[in-house]
């Protein structure tokens, strides 16, 4: 990967590591910052909340972007300087809500993710549940059998392969509010690949008992899964 | 920003999930004949109240019973009840009976029926509730589905989909 930057000297080309080395040590933090708190306040998606903040800190667009766990950080950190106390509540609530609608669809092994899952969840945060199913129209029928409201679409899985998602609105009471929760439809193979550790060692996701044990050990200070 | 979101998605978005769904729907919830036999397991059938009590069929025998299958997380289910419990008051008194069986997860019915008390009684049937009301003439166990059944115990009517008043008043007829 080649950067181009722009100097006293006019644009000029560098390798990869001295560029990103030189982005990192100036704007990085800053647009993890201003990104987190657009994920915090706004519940913006990691990859939308960097793009905004490097429009909102006046970068060029090209600007080296924070990686996913430079973003974890950053939201970590924002969430404990500003709303540690609203985000616990939130969170526990957001939980709640996914492991009731994961009892419902118990049938197709859910499997909780995101900032749900890993903890960093705020009332804005949407829910994102994967199913693991034999027949991948089956969780479909469920929701048609139960005259669920839901709106079929299309997402990227963690191969970057298409996945189809269902999405429905439920209502959390507990936050006063509706939440969307998005089910990831997956073929019941997928489930070996799905519980390897991420990139930071963290699991990825977690069934209901995962996340039941989770809830027992939240009055405990908040931590990585 | 969010709040945005979230209503345009109801309105464009469901809209075209329903007209979808509509097609397959038609050939879906069209109730199926029940047999005697299946007549018969339902009567043998026993469940667990929500406080734990024995709802055992048996005993029910003999009356008019309007059996409504229904979920916590099924909308039209959740709507109709209030229907239903106003068809249990209005003739209880003339030997209507009416039972609830949720298909459902039963910590979600006792935290549902706290906030929405119902007179009459609700069975937990559980997964198996749809079997239940799959021999019952429900071809895909969808939800709610209502079977009317006379007081020799033989099934009068059956519905799937939501109930209206016009159902009501026709059902309250029979018997």
């Amino acid at each position: 990967m080649r950067v181009w930057r722009t100097g006293a000297t006019g644009p000029q080309c560098t390798g990869h590591n001295g560029a990103m080395d030189l982005y990192r040590d100036n704007n990085n933090p800053e647009i993890a910052a201003v990104a987190a708190r657009l994920v915090v306040e706004e519940g913006l998606e990691y990859a939308a909340a960097k793009r905004r903040a490097v429009k909102q800190l006046g970068l060029q667009s090209r600007a080296p972007l924070p990686d996913n766990a430079a973003m974890d950080t950053a939201v970590r950190e924002y969430i404990a300087v500003f709303c540690p106390e609203t985000q616990a509540v939130e969170l526990r609530a957001l939980r709640e809500v996914a492991l009731l609608w994961m009892g419902r669809l118990a049938a197709f092994r859910p499997h909780l993710g995101g900032a749900v899952w890993h903890g960093t969840a705020t009332r804005h945060s949407d829910i994102y549940v994967q199913l693991f199913c034999d027949d991948p129209k089956s969780a479909e029928l469920a929701l048609l059998d139960h005259r669920v409201d839901y709106h079929p679409g299309t997402v990227n899985g963690w191969r970057g392969e298409p996945v189809q998602a269902l999405t429905l609105r439920t209502r959390c009471d507990a936050l006063g509010q509706w939440v969307l929760v998005h089910l990831m439809v997956h073929d019941l193979d997928d489930l070996r690949g799905a519980l390897k550790p991420d990139a930071q060692g963290r699991k990825p996701r977690g069934d209901a008992q995962a996340l039941r044990a989770l809830l027992a050990s939240t009055h405990a200070p908040e931590h990585t899964p | 920003m969010t709040l945005n979101r979230r209503t345009l998605w109801m309105t464009g978005l469901a809209a075209a999930a329903g007209a979808a769904g509509m097609g397959v729907a038609w050939w879906r919830y069209q109730p199926r004949p029940v047999g005697t036999e299946a007549e018969a397991t339902f009567w043998a059938s026993q469940f667990e109240g929500p406080n734990g009590e024995a709802v055992d069929l048996a005993a029910w025998r003999g009356k008019p019973l309007l059996v409504n299958f229904w979920a916590t997380w099924c909308p039209p289910c959740v709507e109709e009840l209030p229907l239903l419990n106003a068809f249990y008051r209005a003739h209880a008194a003339r030997g209507w009976q009416v039972l609830g069986l949720a298909v459902d997860q039963p910590r979600a019915v006792r935290s549902f029926l706290q906030k929405l008390p119902l007179d009459f009684p609700v069975g937990m049937a559980g997964l198996a509730g749809t079997q239940l009301s799959r021999e019952l003439g429900n071809p895909t166990g969808g939800l709610p589905y209502t079977v009317v059944m006379g007081a020799d115990g033989a099934v009068l009517h059956r519905k799937i989909g939501k109930v209206s008043e016009t159902d009501l008043a026709q059902w309250a007829q029979l018997a």
